[in-house]
Formats: C-alpha cells, structure tokens, sequence
C-alpha cells in the first residue's frame, strides 16, 4: 500500500465521496489523503509495537492482564512515541501531496468550508505558478516556502517525541 | 474477566497449616505441538515452604513451573494433559479462566521486566488491574517493604522502574507480584541475570516471603536451591525415545536430596558428573 500513487487515492475519493455527495468538499480531500497516510502510519505502529520486549508483555500477562488489557495499559503507552512519530511523520508527508487534491477538495478562493472545494498549499502552488502574473508567482514560491517551513517543523516535533522513550 | 470462583478471600487455604500441599502440579504430558516436553511429574507444593526445581538445562523444569499458573496457554501448539490442583479445582478445567489463575498465582520472571512507568505504578499495577479500592499507597509501601526496596527507593517512587539497576528492579518485580497477595509466587531463576550481591540479597528476600507466601523457585544453581529451597524436585532428561524429554527423578526435603538421594541419577548430577 505504501506504494500507491497518490492521485489514484484522489481517484478513489473522487468516485466514493465527490460523486456521492455531489460536490468537491474538504471531506472528500481529507479522506483521499487520510488513505495515502494509512500504510505508513500502520508501518510505524507496527514496528513501534514490535520494539515493545516480549519479556514486558510476559509481566503483563504474568500479573493477570487479559490480552487486550496489556495491550491498553502496558504495550501502547511505550510503544506511543513511535507511533506518535509515524503519524506526524504522515501529515507531512500529506501536506504536501497535490494530485489527490485535484479531484476532490479542489481549490477555492475563499474561507475554509468543509462541504464546499477549499484551498490548499499545494494546489495553491501548483495553481499560482501557472499564472502570468508576477504577483502570483511570488505568492507561489512564498506558499512552497511555508509549506517546506511547516514540513521541518512535523519533522522536529517527530523527532522530539521519538526520542523521548524508555525502553 | 473475573468469572473464575478462585478469588473467593475466605478459601479454605487460609486454614491450611504450613506444610500442607496448597497446589498439586500434576504433569503427566506436557507437549508443544508434537514435541513431548515434560512427562510424569508430579510435584506437590507445600504452604509456606519454598519448593525448588533442579536439573540440567532443557528438562522442563521452567516448563511445569509456567504451567501451574497458565502462562504456557500463549504458546503455540502447547498441551497440558493432568491436573493441577488448587483450591480443590483443577486450574486446567474448561470452566477456571486463566486470567485469575494468573492474578492469584504470582510470577517473577527470569529477567527483571518492570513496566516503563514509575516504581509507584509497577506496584500498583496489580491492585488497579484487580480494582482494589482501599488505600493503594499503603499497599504499595508494604510491598516494596516485604520485597527490601523500600528504603532504597522511597523516596523516589516517581522515577521510571527501569531506571533502578538489576537487582533493585528484580526485587521491583517481587513487590509488584507481592503486592496483590497471590497465595503462591512462582519464581522462574530469578537470580540468573543478577550479580552474586544481587542474588544474595533476593535470596535472602525468599527467605522472609514464605513466612507469609508459598513460593515455587526454578534454579539452574545447585547451591541455590541448598540454601534457600525445603522442597527440591529434582528434573533430568529422557533421550531414550528419539526426543528431549524432562521428567521428574526424583522429589524430596532438600537435606534428604542432597545427602541421600535416592535415585542413582541424582547422585551423579549432585557430584557434578553431568549438567
């Protein structure tokens, strides 16, 4: 899955929830991107969960936990810096994907509105930067420079969170 | 969860005078899918004594310790045929829920494995999981007493439970399986990871808990379980029929065992002629 094109979850979306819904909404580009995120934030967890040692586990089961409630109360509180770190990781790498956006949040000029096609830095880039005028060029390679800024900034954060663990 | 009848508090075992059998292990087959791992053993563990399990590596003796409380149900493949007797049930019948065979058999495990929160929470672990209600941070300062840490760490029941060194977060580990009051606590070579200060000081440790706890100790050291064992059951290997398979020799009062034992395998394993 984590190969997947990205404008083929555009695709998806566009068929399951613009065709139903009958409009271009921010939903419809949520969820497009919400499914390019899922195989790596499921990877990170995975992993995370792994790195979680048996012998932990063993305690958990030896002290009378059913399964699920070592899973609640032993496994994920140590394994939640990684898992943390994978869906930050994940935002980032959503904010900047345009092609699933194309068909189904779209564009707008105006507010945010989640029933209604709403703007995005990166269609806003790809859209500015086919203009011919200067002024919206510039505000192109100005929304590329925030985009790169908020991008470092999820990756800092991933980091800060990932390191703090105990195991 | 808590279906199972063996938390009931005023369970005859609490009229048993020390020395009587409080849980009858009773292994006649123990397999891992075609893999038959222990066979006949039948070991009876007595109140407020301590029972030690000898013998050379692979025999089983971990193997039947972990099944008296069940932990061997997450293995793959594993099969207990025979009974193990507690409370008057049998703790491998359809009806008993390993879950609280696991919450009134105790286990320390043979590396230390506290949780990763803090020392006041691995000890609490147990009473919040049970949903004890009374005062919790009583309960814990007696544990961590009745395992010798608490004046090492009182004043420090914030930190991280990994944090301690080994040994503190071996007696770590005795406190929270303490703190619950399981009636029997099984030890599984609870030293092997431990420096020899280490482990002098949890043996010293096993010593007081079965003034109060029936305690079950798995040693790979021969002089371990002299020193701190009453009961030693005494494990060897059968290659005989093609595979490893342990089975008890021999069980007796340690002093008997070790200076008389009966069977002319234990004699040769306690000179030292195999391990």
């Amino acid at each position: 899955m984590t190969g997947l094109p990205s404008i083929l979850a555009g695709v998806f979306a566009y068929a399951a929830v613009v065709l139903t819904m009958g409009s271009y909404s921010a939903w419809a580009g949520g969820i497009a991107l919400s499914l390019l995120m899922i195989p790596v934030v499921m990877l990170t967890a995975e992993e995370a969960i792994k790195m979680v040692p048996q012998a932990m586990k063993d305690a958990a089961l030896g002290m009378g936990c059913t399964p699920s409630q070592s899973m609640v109360k032993v496994v994920l509180p140590v394994a939640m810096p990684g898992i943390i770190t994978g869906v930050v990781l994940a935002v980032a790498r959503a904010a900047g994907e345009t092609a699933p956006l194309l068909f189904t949040a779209l564009f707008s000029e105006y507010w945010l509105q989640v029933n209604h096609p709403t703007a995005s830095l990166a269609v806003l880039i790809y859209n500015y930067s086919g203009m011919p005028f200067e002024n919206q060029i510039e505000l192109a390679w100005t929304a590329s420079l925030v985009l790169v800024l908020m991008v470092l900034v999820l990756n800092i954060v991933s980091r800060i969170i990932g390191r703090r663990k105990h195991v | 969860m808590d279906t199972a009848p063996l938390a009931t508090s005023d369970a005859p075992i609490d009229d048993m005078a020390p020395g009587d059998v409080v849980l009858d292990c009773q292994a006649d087959q123990i397999h891992y899918g075609d893999f038959l791992a222990v066979r006949d053993s039948h070991v009876p563990i007595r109140k407020n004594q301590i029972t030690g399990f000898i013998g050379p590596s692979g025999c089983g003796k971990s193997t039947v310790l972990k099944s008296i409380n069940r932990m061997n149900d997450l293995i793959r493949g594993f099969r207990f045929n025979g009974q193990v007797h507690f409370h008057g049930m049998d703790i491998y019948d359809k009806k008993v829920d390993p879950v609280s065979v696991r919450r009134n058999i105790g286990m320390v495990f043979q590396q230390p494995n506290p949780f990763s929160m803090s020392i006041y929470e691995n000890v609490a672990f147990g009473l919040r999981l049970n949903r004890f209600r009374g005062n919790i941070a009583k309960k814990v300062e007696k544990a961590l007493r009745g395992a010798a840490l608490w004046d090492e760490v009182k004043n420090k029941l914030k930190n991280n439970g990994l944090s301690l060194s080994g040994g503190q977060q071996q007696r770590l580990c005795i406190a929270r399986a303490i703190a619950t009051e399981p009636q029997v606590l099984l030890m599984d070579e609870p030293c092997s990871a431990l420096d020899p200060i280490a482990t002098r000081q949890i043996e010293e440790l096993m010593v007081q808990l079965k003034e109060r706890y029936t305690v079950a100790i798995v040693t790979h050291n021969m002089q371990q379980a002299q020193r701190v064992a009453d009961q030693t059951a005494f494990f060897a290997v059968d290659i005989s029929k093609g595979g490893r398979t342990g089975y008890l020799v021999e069980m007796a009062p340690t002093a008997h065992l070790f200076e008389n034992p009966k069977q002319k395998l234990t004699k040769e394993y306690l000179q030292g002629e195999f391990s």
